[in-house]
């Protein structure tokens, strides 16, 4: 009885430890800086541009410790109109290239608006966040994203 | 005055040919017509009130001619239907000349023609009669088989050998010889010399008398002699301007469509109407192209009701929007009446709260359908509005920098009519000034 109860005892940490080398491993691919990580996530970049979706790229820049220092993400042009993405598919490569976790804390926030053009500004202990949105009418969405290590 | 110079310069001219009287002798012949109103020459149009046609004819020998010839002149003014409109003659010892007029009518070309002769001042009478000694000598005696009674005028200088012609409207004829008699007239045609004007159609104003680039303008063309059967043909000079629909109303008004093209040239364009391959006078025609912005409103847009797309939120209130109503203005700084015109703009170097963050839009972009009611192109009296435009931040205090530079799109052509500089501060939640130096302020 006692020793069914060590082997269960056994397999639950063996799993638990399973599950933390693997969120380990996932956390490590979902906070890619270096350009081994960006390679690795999205494959080789065509003159420092990198393919994160479908139709959506990430021109990166990285400082002397090969860490990334500035990222725009753009979707691809298509027709006339500036594309945009969605604001989930946006925030979600956010994540990606630029993990809550490595931003600190937030200090400010500000946006600015132009017609159909608006700019929401997040600063954080780390990092600048922008995110440049259009309104529904000309193709609606985030058509830009800027993050800046400080 | 023309005239006089004219006559004034041949005199000189004579007089200093008078020695050459061993050589041949000189007879200038001489037409003239022209328009006038009011003074002021119409031979390429008139005005409605019509003006009037001279004609003038000379014919003017020189000192040593005249001691055997007198100076005549016919002058006759005909239109271009043959119809004779005036007449005079004239005989004098130098100078023979005649005046005529009429009253101008647009569309007509006048000629004055002047038949130009020397009478001959001597003669002498030759009666022959047979046989000899039968009287009375006057052609009723039968007791004569023959009798005549011929007058022989002398031709010194033997201008009867010239046989006249045509000539422009101004000839010099010389009598070289040989000496001449001339049987029972005293009369020697030297020629005839003409001169014409053609009195246009004439225009007199065009409504509306400017277009913005890039529309089709409704004209009215106003003026005279326009023909209800003949084509008449508007033009208008330079780039861009073609007109279509031309339609005969009146004898004094055509209407027709100036078509403007979004490329075509700023400015004035000259309009003629011709008729029948005669052109009328000329009038202009502006072409509008976008200029300048002017500001009719500006109005602060409230934080309340929230929208989603205006950054002045509660608890993200501290800053200020506005929303403004720019006229789009011409060259002449006047408004452009037209919903043709898309406004872009690009937004640079903005800085919010000191940190610089990345271009709104770098390249131009249309202004319209934010969610404040906008439109993305002009309103049918021109104007539009930029709206929202501001910032907004949660904090105590917030300031805001960005250039914009607008320009207005008609079709492929791009006319920049605007770059401005805006600063804004605010000192807390629902406070905030914003302006670009000049005629956009605004402040909560």
């Amino acid at each position: 009885m006692i020793k069914k109860q060590m082997n269960k005892l056994l397999f639950v940490k063996f799993s638990l430890l399973a599950a933390m080398m693997l969120l380990t491993g996932l956390s490590a691919r979902l906070s890619a800086q270096t350009p081994e990580d960006f390679k690795q996530r999205y494959g080789n970049p065509q003159s420092g541009v990198y393919r994160v979706r479908e139709a959506i790229t990430a021109k990166v820049k990285f400082d002397h410790n090969n860490q990334a220092q500035e990222i725009v993400v753009v979707p691809l042009p298509a027709g006339d109109s500036p594309s945009a993405m969605s604001t989930a598919t946006a925030t979600e490569v956010l994540n990606e290239v630029m993990p809550v976790s490595r931003r600190g804390k937030l200090l400010k926030t500000g946006a600015f608006a132009a017609s159909c053009v608006s700019v929401q500004a997040e600063e954080y202990e780390k990092v600048t966040i922008d995110r440049t949105i259009r309104c529904n009418s000309q193709g609606g969405g985030v058509y830009r994203l800027n993050i800046r290590h400080k | 005055m023309k005239k006089s110079l004219i006559c004034a310069a041949l005199l000189i001219f004579i007089s200093c040919l008078a020695a050459a009287r061993s050589n041949a002798q000189q007879i200038y012949l001489f037409s003239q017509s022209s328009c006038e109103q009011d003074g002021v020459d119409c031979a390429s149009s008139i005005g409605l009130y019509g003006g009037t046609i001279y004609g003038y004819s000379a014919t003017e020998v020189d000192y040593w001619t005249s001691d055997d010839y007198s100076a005549y002149v016919d002058g006759q003014l005909y239109d271009q239907n043959g119809i004779l409109l005036d007449n005079e003659w004239d005989e004098e010892d130098f100078i023979a000349e005649v005046n005529t007029l009429t009253s101008a009518n647009p569309g007509t070309i006048y000629t004055e023609r002047g038949y130009h002769d020397v009478i001959a001042r001597y003669y002498y009478e030759d009666i022959g009669r047979g046989p000899e000694g039968c009287s009375p000598c006057d052609g009723c005696n039968t007791d004569c088989y023959y009798f005549y009674d011929n007058w022989y005028w002398s031709d010194p200088f033997g201008f009867s050998f010239m046989n006249g012609g045509y000539f422009g409207s101004w000839e010099n004829v010389y009598g070289f010889g040989p000496p001449a008699e001339i049987e029972n007239d005293e009369t020697i045609s030297l020629g005839q010399t003409s001169q014409s004007v053609f009195v246009g159609w004439r225009i007199t104003s065009i409504s509306p008398s400017r277009g913005p680039v890039g529309t089709t303008v409704p004209v009215i063309i106003f003026g005279s002699g326009f023909s209800q059967f003949g084509s008449n043909t508007v033009s208008a000079s330079g780039y861009g301007v073609t007109a279509t629909e031309v339609n005969f109303i009146s004898s004094g008004v055509l209407s027709a469509n100036f078509q403007i093209t979004s490329d075509a040239s700023a400015g004035n364009h000259s309009v003629r109407v011709t008729i029948n391959g005669f052109p009328s006078n000329s009038l202009n025609f502006f072409v509008q192209v976008p200029t300048g912005l002017s500001v009719v409103g500006i109005t602060v847009i409230s934080s309340s009701p929230v929208h989603s797309c205006w950054v002045c939120l509660p608890g993200n209130d501290t800053g200020i929007q506005i929303a403004t109503q720019y006229q789009v203005m011409d060259q002449h700084g006047d408004p452009i009446l037209s919903s043709a015109m898309a406004p872009e703009e690009t937004l640079k170097n903005l800085v919010i709260g000191g940190v610089a963050r990345p271009d709104p839009a770098p390249g131009f972009t249309n202004l319209g359908g934010s969610c404040y009611p906008t439109d993305t192109t002009t309103d049918a009296n021109g104007r539009f509005l930029d709206a929202p435009f501001g910032w907004c931040a949660p904090y105590s205090t917030s300031s805001l920098s960005v250039d914009q530079a607008i320009r207005m799109s008609v079709g492929s052509s791009h006319y920049t009519v605007r770059m401005q500089s805006f600063t804004g501060t605010s000192s807390g939640p629902g406070h905030g000034t914003i302006s670009n130096g000049s005629d956009v302020s605004a402040s909560r």
